[in-house]
């Protein structure tokens, strides 16, 4: 039987979403419930989770309820006694009612959803179909296959895809607090490689339906396998309400994106990680890795491992576990959880931001370098008696490395009036660009 | 002002337009452009210590092209007119460990004090 170790870290604001999941993947998971199965005797009917603490027409949204906080008002199935839900028209709720609720729909959108399956490219695993959902055979083995960990690789139960300019922008947050589910827009093809790779690794999709703008066939298929993907693992019936982004703290974000907006979105990132998650960042170059590297080391975020490729990075960073409040002792290491919990399938779009570059550049265009400092060279060059100065171009090798041609220890004029004292070394003064002024 | 590719749409932006004009830092150059200039007997100062032995011979040809004269200059004309420039670190020195530095600083030493010895030269 597969252990739920990770339930007990769920936060408390979560938990009900997260039961309400696990209970209805009760048979996929091969997780058994109740005493009663185990001991062999005749199955009772299954029971709510002991740990679901509140009401449950509360744990479905449903406000004011008396018994919302009263364990003692709940009957065995989770609904208050005092007929508080039903009053209100409700239907009521069982664990029977609310997997056949869950169980993916019959007749011809379930024909259809076959029909599908058969023909799409890349298939995925089949213990994640939801035309495979039956019960396994008596007596078959229920532990789930898990691929990933034989090659080493954390075990990702539940992941999660949203869109990125959704994980950061203002119009993700916008349709997160409007309560539509989040898309994926760009990029859905890089997305879906990544989707697919995560699924055979053992993570769980759950998503909300994916849509991309591109109507190129290649895109449509793209398209079709991951809401397939996604839909096959979301049997969770509040779906926008579980990736929602303020209830859940990612244990996995996967990234294949460029450096430079990475680096911007490293606080963001940060933030939707969970305590000892992790970020996984595909295709950097080799040259680009520090300033990634470093860009993630102030938001708490250390470097794992990281895999090379014909000049690319995969770094592999861990969220500390400690907070920043923690006092860490120097040298100590801070220790890595293991990933068990969820995930946040990220993409951005590869558009360049221009925004801040055109900010940049507007703030400088009244600036008209040069209006005062250039009269002050003209008046110490006349005092100097020279025509011109040249000022050199910056180091070629931005001072990390020099070759011997350009030591400037070598730099003593060939002219006929050296200056007379070379020793006190002093910082070169840059320059962005080389200028060669003349005296007028 | 030469400026690469990188800076074409910034030098614009950031210059006074009537005080520079602005050139490719390729093609023609400062020293392809100082080559076709005439400039006899004209004096251009360059600072000695950021100029690269490249870059000064090359500096030197096209003075020479042109007839100007090129003259070191201490201090450098530079520093009068940067008026708004930042004060030097002030931060305390810290002795790196050896698994950072690379190298100690008493190996340091010995290595300089031999490639002096070796080139017969005299301490600053």
């Amino acid at each position: 039987m597969m252990a739920p170790a990770a339930w007990s870290s769920f936060s408390r604001r979560s938990a009900s979403l997260f039961f309400a999941f696990s209970f209805a993947n009760a048979d996929r998971f091969g997780v058994e419930i109740g005493a009663e199965r185990k001991s062999g005797r005749q199955p009772s009917p299954p029971r709510w989770p002991a740990r679901l603490s509140r009401c449950r027409c509360r744990a479905r949204g449903r406000a004011s309820c008396v018994a919302a906080r009263a364990p003692a008002l709940r009957d065995s199935r989770g609904w208050c006694r005092d007929g508080q839900c039903r009053k209100r028209g409700q239907p009521r709720s069982t664990p029977e009612s609310f997997l056949r609720r869950s169980a993916p729909a019959r007749g011809r959108r379930r024909r259809r959803t076959d029909r599908h399956e058969r023909g799409s490219p890349a298939r995925l695993s089949g213990d994640t179909s939801p035309c495979r959902r039956r019960r396994p055979r008596a007596g078959a083995d229920r532990r789930r296959k898990d691929s990933g960990v034989d090659r080493g690789w954390p075990r990702f139960r539940q992941l999660a895809i949203t869109a990125p300019p959704a994980a950061v922008s203002k119009r993700w947050r916008t349709s997160c607090n409007a309560r539509r589910p989040p898309a994926c827009s760009t990029s859905a093809p890089a997305s879906g490689v990544l989707a697919i790779a995560a699924v055979k690794a053992g993570a769980r999709l759950r998503s909300a339906p994916i849509s991309t703008p591109n109507r190129s066939a290649s895109r449509r298929r793209m398209r079709r396998t991951m809401t397939r993907a996604a839909a096959e693992a979301a049997p969770c019936r509040r779906r926008q309400s579980c990736d929602h982004p303020r209830r859940r703290a990612y244990d996995l974000i996967l990234a294949n994106i460029l450096a430079r907006p990475l680096v911007r979105l490293a606080p963001d990132i940060a933030k939707l990680l969970g305590t000892g998650g992790r970020v996984i960042l595909s295709g950097l170059l080799a040259h680009q890795e520090p300033q990634v590297k470093a860009a993630y080391a102030g938001q708490r975020l250390q470097l794992v491992r990281r895999r090379r490729l014909n000049g690319l990075v995969n770094p592999d960073l861990c969220a500390s576990p400690y907070r920043p409040s923690d006092k860490i002792s120097s040298g100590a290491q801070p220790p890595t959880l293991p990933l068990s919990l969820s995930g946040c399938f990220l993409q951005v779009s590869l558009k360049p931001d221009s925004t801040h570059h055109e900010a940049d550049i507007r703030s400088h265009r009244r600036s008209n370098v040069g209006r005062a400092s250039l009269p002050l060279l003209r008046a110490t060059m006349k005092a100097m008696e020279l025509d011109g100065v040249y000022v050199p171009h910056d180091d070629e090798y931005q001072n990390e490395y020099l070759p011997a041609c350009y030591e400037r220890s070598h730099g003593r004029p060939a002219s006929p009036d050296p200056p007379e004292r070379l020793s006190s070394f002093r910082s070169p003064r840059s320059c962005s660009s080389t200028a060669v002024t003349r005296c007028r | 002002m030469f400026v690469d590719g990188r800076y074409t749409l910034q030098v614009k932006h950031q210059l006074a337009p009537k005080l520079f004009e602005v050139g490719d830092f390729i093609d023609p150059g400062p020293f392809g452009w100082l080559a076709k200039q005439t400039l006899k007997d004209q004096k251009i100062g360059y600072d000695p210590r950021i100029i690269s032995p490249d870059s000064l011979e090359k500096l030197t040809e096209a003075a020479k092209k042109a007839g100007a004269v090129l003259v070191a200059t201490d201090p450098n004309p530079i520093d009068a007119a940067w008026t708004d420039r930042p004060a030097e670190p002030a931060v305390q020195v810290a002795p790196h460990d050896i698994k950072y530095a690379g190298e100690s600083s008493s190996s340091k030493r010995a290595r300089l004090g031999k490639a002096l010895a070796t080139r017969r030269s005299t301490p600053a």
